[in-house]
């Protein structure tokens, strides 16, 4: 293991240190550690070329006489494997340790750990103080969030397994678009190629792991796609009027328009896009809450607090 | 939980180099908690290093590794010298981190605009995949008074919205500590109105107020709070009843068996499963069926 990882250095070294490009043969010839055929040295760099790449090392191929296009030449440009650390000031390398080290133990704990392991080779560390040390964000993030961003910055295709609103579990092949955090849930938005429409779905509901398509640039994400319908939230333009109890229903009046005394009660006004989940909270309040206004959501609360009624009778 | 660092050897020595440039005179054991591997290990890249360097390979050429009385010194690596360049996800891990970081701290606080100045600048460089948006629910000013409370051992004093109760009350309390629990945060203290330990979730404090250091410590009484157990039919919305509830629903509770749960809080329950309109019908114990039923119908009366 040691040799190659050693022949492997060195050819990083060498190609880093070129000011033009090696040939193979030159390669062959100066570098330690190929060894044997021709062939089998063909084979060797070949190898050591793939698993460079997949390192994240970019060796760049250059032919290196016009005239005969078959000799190529080799070199890796510091440009394309230096960070540009020199852009970087002092708080701001810490506020980058801080970012990676806050995923320890959380999804994205290996490649920031990675991140973290290069930030350290640079010199200037300073404490920046005052900032959290824990992050609930971070914890409750899937452990898929990097096949997630993976997929996104490739344009592979997912499949995964999803719960619907009766537990049953769905398959989903879906374009990813992006995806985000809200309250303590991590979501993401894309294409569901099986019913030719944008969904959302919250993450905590897909079942098991992810799988990603092999292909990469297997879609575009469209410009704009946003503005469409089918993304944006729900409009809320519907109102409601109701009649809360002084001192009450602290939920409801954080997001109320208005709010007017009215004796014991205070009138307050709110917009609402789901009636569903507006039943849903007014009947939380249970008594402390009385729906004024429309006619149709008075009706819904006053049939659904029959029900309970008769059911728990 | 922890995921191992992937030990590609390459990988670890193309870091170590300016690592080890940087931090001249590390002790070993260092090396090797940096890196997340044993010091043999360690010992192994350095001895692996040691024979690489430029083509030719003689002591001029080779890097030059001191690592026998425990602490490393590198020399002739200039090559290798400088970190290497994030890897697309390594960037996202340090992007979303910064996001998220960002999002705990206040718009006024100093740190808040270099941190965006940075995002900016590291999203526009690359075409890693970035979060649309990070939400959190905590208040980032509640958040840094109950945490500068905790710092220095102040008394704080709140406007909390019970949840359960539907109240806000105003409570005075020895803060112990930050937590997560099921990825909500919370404040734990001894309230002093209470006389008792209380724990309370930021994104219900509605107002922190430091009063200055407190001259009583008290000790962590840790409170134990007797469950009730309640039973239950799912009649529809499974993943609802579930998520509300915070139980386990079977897959196949199509049988409309009994299901059974517990709680801190008589109030909770009731509430809940009146929330959930139908979607779960409460069987046992009678005592919260009454007041379900009682309840809902002193509701009803409001639409005679």
């Amino acid at each position: 293991m040691s040799r190659k990882s050693e022949r492997l250095v060195n050819l990083v070294i060498a190609l880093l240190a070129t000011r033009r490009s090696l040939t193979k043969a030159e390669i062959f010839r100066t570098i330690e550690g190929y060894e044997g055929s021709d062939e089998s040295m063909e084979r060797m760099f070949e190898r050591d070329k793939d698993e460079l790449r997949s390192l994240g090392v970019a060796i760049e191929v250059t032919g290196l006489d016009p005239l005969f296009d078959d000799e190529q030449g080799y070199r890796i440009k510091p440009e394309n494997f230096v960070m540009d650390s020199k852009g970087f000031s002092a708080p701001e390398i810490a506020y980058m340790s801080l970012a990676a080290q806050l995923w320890k133990n959380a999804s994205l704990s290996e490649p920031s750990q990675r991140a973290l392991r290069k930030l350290s080779g640079i010199t200037h560390s300073i404490d920046i103080g005052d900032l959290p040390a824990i992050a609930p964000l971070m914890l409750s993030a899937p452990n898929f969030l990097n096949e997630i961003i993976d997929a996104i910055s490739e344009r592979k295709t997912i499949e995964f397994s999803y719960l619907d609103s009766e537990l049953q579990v769905n398959k989903r092949k879906i374009n990813v678009y992006t995806y985000f955090a809200r309250q303590s849930f991590w979501y993401l938005t894309g294409f569901d190629v099986d019913k030719q429409d944008l969904r959302t779905f919250r993450c905590d509901r897909i079942v098991g792991e992810i799988e990603i398509s092999k292909k990469s640039h297997s879609y575009q994400i469209p410009q704009g796609w946003q503005n469409e319908k089918s993304v944006q939230e729900l409009p809320e333009n519907s109102r409601a009027t109701l009649r809360v109890r002084i001192g009450r229903g602290s939920q409801l009046r954080n997001i109320a328009h208005t709010v007017e005394q009215e004796g014991e009660h205070d009138l307050i006004t709110i917009s609402y896009a789901s009636e569903i989940d507006l039943v849903t909270l007014i009947l939380w309040h249970l008594d402390d809450v009385e729906v004024l206004a429309p006619e149709s959501l008075r009706l819904k609360v006053r049939a659904s607090l029959r029900s309970l009624v008769s059911v728990h009778v | 939980m922890s995921k191992k660092v992937s030990q590609n050897q390459v990988e670890r020595l193309l870091d170590l180099v300016p690592y080890l440039t940087s931090n001249q005179g590390v002790a070993l054991e260092q090396v090797a908690s940096d890196f997340h591997t044993d010091k043999s290990t360690i010992i192994d890249d350095l001895n692996t290093l040691w024979m690489c360097g430029l083509p030719g390979y003689t002591p001029l050429e080779l890097i030059d590794l001191s690592f026998d009385t425990g602490f490393v010194t590198i020399r002739n690596a200039e090559v290798l010298s400088k970190p290497r360049k994030f890897s697309s996800l390594e960037l996202a891990t340090v992007i979303v981190g910064l996001h998220i970081l960002r999002e705990s701290i206040h718009s006024e606080n100093p740190h808040f605009d270099l941190i965006s100045t940075l995002l900016e600048r590291l999203s526009s460089s690359s075409s890693v995949a970035i979060p649309q948006s990070i939400q959190s629910n905590v208040n980032a000013e509640i958040r840094s008074a109950c945490a500068r409370a905790v710092r220095e051992k102040q008394n704080l004093s709140i406007r909390y919205h019970s949840y359960t109760n539907d109240l806000e009350i105003e409570r005075e309390v020895f803060p112990f500590d930050l937590q997560i629990i099921d990825n909500h945060e919370y404040l734990e203290s001894f309230c002093y109105q209470s006389n008792a330990a209380r724990i309370f979730r930021l994104d219900r404090i509605k107002r922190a107020e430091l009063l200055g250091a407190s001259e009583f410590v008290p000790d962590n009484i840790n409170t134990s709070e007797s469950m009730r157990t309640f039973r239950f039919i799912v009649q529809s919305e499974s993943r609802k009843v579930a998520e509300t509830l915070q139980v386990d629903v079977p897959t196949d509770h199509s049988s409309r068996s009994e299901l059974e749960a517990s709680a801190f809080n008589d109030e909770w329950i009731v509430r809940s499963i009146c929330s959930l309109n139908g979607a779960a019908t409460l069987t046992a114990p009678q005592i919260l069926r009454d007041q379900i039923k009682e309840r809902a119908e002193k509701a009803l009366a409001l639409y005679a």
